[in-house]
């Protein structure tokens, strides 16, 4: 029963939206096609200078492409350690299962800061993964894990963890399970049946959970500043740089801008395999 | 066996696996699951783990294995972060409490008006969730300055700016959770209250409100968490003056990595742990998938 | 229907739903203390009526009277109607007594007074003892009944029911059949049920207003109803008839007398006596329609010959089918204790139970 009458209601937050939220998106862009007059300060004229300049040199250039390296060795990451851990929440309820779920939420609403602290200690030269290790015997020397991309992707991995698996749940509960019975049933092993019934079914799951966790990642910036450090010069933390220290509103803004069509392009992505797997129930 | 079971004839296999073998073979498969959940569960919380050693230590700068242990840290914490709890709680409450007036009537109207255009309205007011925290800091920024140069007003390193900010970041959480909600409300429900003799508005408090309650404290204690921790807007939007918690401790990491801001984060940790075990077992909240949204922190 | 004082009027009540129609134009007048059956198939507008009535939708055209006031553009919480929803629409977070409080407080009454009248309410739907659970702790039977207390507390002009047994089972349903029925004529409250179940409507009904496309078909008693259908589609919708295709020939002063079209063997009459119907002009073209109950085989004589070619198991009910031309058959009802009929066969009946209808 929709009415004409309910409608009204949306004016509040629309005229908020229209006021505040678009002008503000619309500013940051349209300073992106001005030239840099000093700091903190833009000329009137127009230009794609800034443009030019964000993708052609090369500090912004490898920035740009180590958020991409950090996204997709993210996304790995956590698909490898959610999709077992999701197939696991969805097939067994007992205790431990839902302790397991119970901590993925409480994990993915701490904050985000603390667990940057947690992550510079265990990460440390002389942290606890590098005392393990040594004391395995596996290494002499202490593996360095600040400053690039190793130890910033176990961290961001810890970020996104609970958000892949939570993306993955739906799609593995809307498995039948009568199907793997049936699969086990007709003599096929449980890596077959995984493999040849479980993964298919839970593609869209699977997809839209790495679109979102690349999202996410190329555009962290809480953990990379403090577990990456400023050496890495990632695009978030570039972006950070020119607008807080440098005060390069044009260059920060076209930063920006780049990073916010490259999230469009993931969020419209996600949007259409999450649009197609609704069809396809 | 030998073969793998793909690749033989799917009718005759069932009955050349040995029963017993298949049986073992799946037992096998719940005991490696578990041991990844019980692995998985470490790696989830490690880090919370270290934060709580890390703040008894005994030495000034933060080493680990501490050398001993004391409480001293929980002693000298300065000031400056209960002012920031204070700002951070009242910036999250007043951003939340806005929020709350501007999206839950937007959402009975996406969810049972007849706007034209419905679907673009929806997606504009659900995008803040979609757009990274970071990209908002940015946008806010230039907008302030912009506003600054146009108007003469400050609104940068002010309240209200921050207030602003974190209304427009949070509300897509309580406009889908109210949109949520009403998409599976029987509109007899209100139809029923009006044939009995309430009007629109004791309607709306009377039946509607109450029922959609659960969903939209739901949507409030995500909101409200997502305000508290939002580092990336908030450090574009204060440059010099007081900070929010989380933005001290972020601060302070970047100066001078000290046990102070691991008792700080402990305790921090430890009243939000409680906060939302509580809310997810008493009061049943569970994260609408707008949660699951939360753009990159 | 001791008074038959008109309560409601419907005056060429009308909704389209954009380019639906999805009612067209009914009149209607129901009588004080009146129980009254909405029936027809699914999609035929009866919802659509009944929510018109209740003030849940708007007519595009048309008037809506309650006792000579036209309330057209009345809001429905001023109408003073109860609605019975088909989901039944109890208020989740409230009790049951909260429930039938509910129109109570909303007509501020005092305090002690709801209190009484919910007691009463729960008699009289035999819920006494429930009044402090929620919705979700009660059978489905149990919130019927929940909702139909809610729905009376107030003392409303109207009660109004939406397929309001739909969701029960079978069982369960005959029984609060009864129940409605006897709390209807304790209260005496005239009422406007909508069903799409024939049993349902003319087990409860005063008078049924059977609906098709829109429209309403037939408006009478439920035995009316089913002895003098004025249209096939009447005819077939309530209960089960044979139909034969004819043109008058003659009306006789105790018959009109119809040639029956189909090809039939020889040797039989193609000429049947049938209930008197002046209204169907000689040579114009019927359907002559024989509730298989009224089908009786005889020795000799007859209306037409025909060869037994099937039965139907039904309990206590046996209907056999005879073929009376190449692909032509006839039910009739077998009587308890009759033979299992075999072989050929005569038909007869008598001439007042072949209804003569209109073709269409
Ligand atoms: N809200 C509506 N919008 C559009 N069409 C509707 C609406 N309600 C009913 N209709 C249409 O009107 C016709 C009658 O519907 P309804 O009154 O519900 O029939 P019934 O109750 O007899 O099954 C149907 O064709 C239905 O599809
Ligand atoms: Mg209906």
């Amino acid at each position: 029963m929709r009415n004409r009458r309910w409608n009204w209601l949306v004016i509040p937050m629309l005229v908020a939206f229209a006021t505040i939220y678009v002008p503000a998106i619309v500013s940051f862009v349209l300073i992106s096609f001005h030239p840099s007059t000093g700091p903190g300060s833009v000329g009137p004229e127009w230009t794609l200078g800034n443009y030019a300049k964000v993708l052609g040199d090369a500090v912004y250039q490898t920035g740009l492409w180590r958020s991409v390296a950090l996204g997709a060795i993210t996304v790995a990451g956590s698909l490898i350690l959610g999709f077992p851990l999701a197939y696991y929440i969805s097939r067994y309820s007992s205790r431990f299962a839902i302790a397991v779920f119970t901590l993925l939420y409480v994990s993915s609403l701490t904050s985000i800061v603390i667990r940057g602290l947690g992550w510079i200690t265990l990460l440390g030269t002389t942290g606890p993964i590098n005392g393990i290790l040594q004391m395995l015997g596996l290494i002499q020397e202490p593996v360095i894990f600040y400053g690039n991309l190793l130890g910033l992707s176990i961290a961001m991995i810890h970020y996104t963890l609970p958000f892949m698996v939570l993306t993955l749940l739906p799609v593995m509960h809307a498995i039948p399970t009568g199907l793997e019975e049936a699969s086990s049933g007709m003599g096929a092993g449980f890596v077959t049946t995984v493999r040849r019934v479980v993964v298919p079914l839970a593609m869209p799951g699977v997809l839209a959970g790495s679109l979102l966790v690349f999202a996410m990642t190329i555009s962290a910036f809480v953990i990379p500043r403090l577990v990456g450090g400023l050496t890495l010069r990632l695009t978030a933390l570039l972006i950070d740089q020119e607008m807080r220290t440098t005060y390069n509103y044009a260059i920060g803004s076209t930063l920006a801008s780049v990073l916010l069509l490259l999230v469009a392009v993931v969020v419209v992505m996600a949007s259409v395999v999450g649009g197609r797997s609704r069809v396809a129930r | 066996m030998a073969t793998p079971a793909s690749s033989a004839p799917a009718a005759s296999v069932a009955g050349h696996v040995p029963a017993a073998r298949r049986r073992r073979r799946l037992d096998m498969v719940r005991p490696i699951l578990t041991g990844w959940a019980l692995l998985v569960a470490v790696f989830l919380l490690a880090p919370l783990i270290i934060v709580f050693i890390d703040s008894i230590g005994v030495e000034q700068y933060v080493v680990f294995p501490p050398g001993g242990w004391s409480l001293h840290w929980y002693q000298v914490i300065p000031k400056y972060y209960l002012d920031g709890a204070i700002l951070s709680v009242g910036l999250a409450v007043a951003s939340v409490a806005a929020a709350t007036i501007f999206a839950v009537p937007a959402g009975m109207a996406i969810a049972r008006g007849s706007l034209p255009g419905r679907a673009a309205i929806d997606a504009l007011l659900r995008s803040p969730v979609q757009i990274p925290l970071l990209i908002s800091g940015v946008a806010f920024l230039q907008f302030y300055v912009l506003i600054r140069t146009l108007t003469g007003v400050t609104v940068t390193d002010s309240f209200v700016g921050l207030w602003i900010a974190h209304t427009i970041v949070v509300s897509p959480y309580l406009l889908t959770a109210v949109v949520a909600r009403l998409s599976r409300y029987p509109a007899s429900l209100d139809e029923a209250a009006y044939g009995l003799g309430a009007g629109p508005v004791r309607t709306f408090f009377d039946i509607t409100l109450p029922i959609i309650s659960p969903a939209v404290a739901s949507g409030l204690f995500f909101a409200f968490l997502v305000s508290f921790d939002n580092v990336p807007t908030t450090v574009f939007l204060i440059q010099s003056g007081k900070t929010t918690l989380p933005l001290a401790i972020f601060y302070d990491t970047d100066q001078d990595l000290s046990r102070i801001q691991y008792a700080v984060g402990t305790i921090v940790t430890v009243v939000f742990t409680t906060l939302i075990l509580v809310a997810m077992r008493w009061l049943r909240l569970l994260p609408s998938s707008a949660s699951a949204r939360r753009g990159g922190g | 229907m001791d008074q038959d004082t008109v309560v409601l009027s419907l005056r060429q009540l009308t909704k389209h739903f954009g380019g639906v129609v999805a009612v067209d134009g009914i009149d209607l007048d129901i009588n004080k203390g009146e129980f009254i059956t909405l029936l027809g198939p699914s999609g035929c507008g009866k919802t659509t009526t009944v929510r018109m009535i209740g003030g849940y939708e708007e007519p595009t055209a048309g008037q809506i009277i309650v006792d000579g006031q036209d309330i057209t553009n009345v809001p429905a919480r001023d109408r003073n109607f109860g609605m019975v929803f088909q989901d039944y629409a109890l208020f989740p977070h409230m009790t049951v007594s909260d429930n039938i409080a509910y129109p109570l407080r909303m007509r501020k009454w005092a305090r002690d007074r709801v209190a009484g009248r919910v007691s009463e309410m729960l008699d009289l739907v035999r819920l006494d003892g429930m009044g402090k659970r929620h919705p979700w702790e009660l059978s489905g039977g149990q919130r019927q009944r929940v909702a139909l207390a809610r729905a009376l507390s107030f003392s409303p002009r109207l009660l109004l029911m939406d397929e309001a047994l739909g969701a029960l089972d079978a069982k369960l349903r005959e029984y609060m059949r009864v129940e409605i029925r006897r709390i209807q004529r304790l209260l005496q409250i005239t009422t406007i049920h909508v069903t799409h179940d024939q049993d349902e409507a003319l087990g409860m009904s005063d008078r049924v207003v059977v609906m098709r496309q829109a429209k309403i078909a037939q408006v009478a008693a439920p035995r009316d109803l089913y002895t003098d259908p004025t249209s096939v589609y009447v005819a077939d919708f309530v209960g089960r008839i044979n139909l034969l295709w004819g043109h008058v020939v003659e009306h006789a002063a105790d018959a009109t007398i119809v040639e029956l079209d189909d090809p039939f063997p020889p040797a039989t009459a193609t000429r049947i006596r049938a209930r008197r119907t002046p209204d169907q002009a000689v040579g114009s073209r019927v359907r002559v329609g024989i509730r298989p109950e009224a089908v009786r085989l005889v020795e000799g004589g007859g209306v037409l010959a025909g060869v037994v070619s099937g039965a139907r198991f039904g309990g206590p009910l046996e209907y056999v089918t005879v073929a009376i031309g190449p692909d032509r058959t006839l039910d009739l009802l077998r009587r308890p204790g009759d033979a299992p009929p075999q072989g050929n066969v005569l038909l007869d009946w008598a001439p007042d139970q072949a209804l003569v209808l209109p073709a269409d």
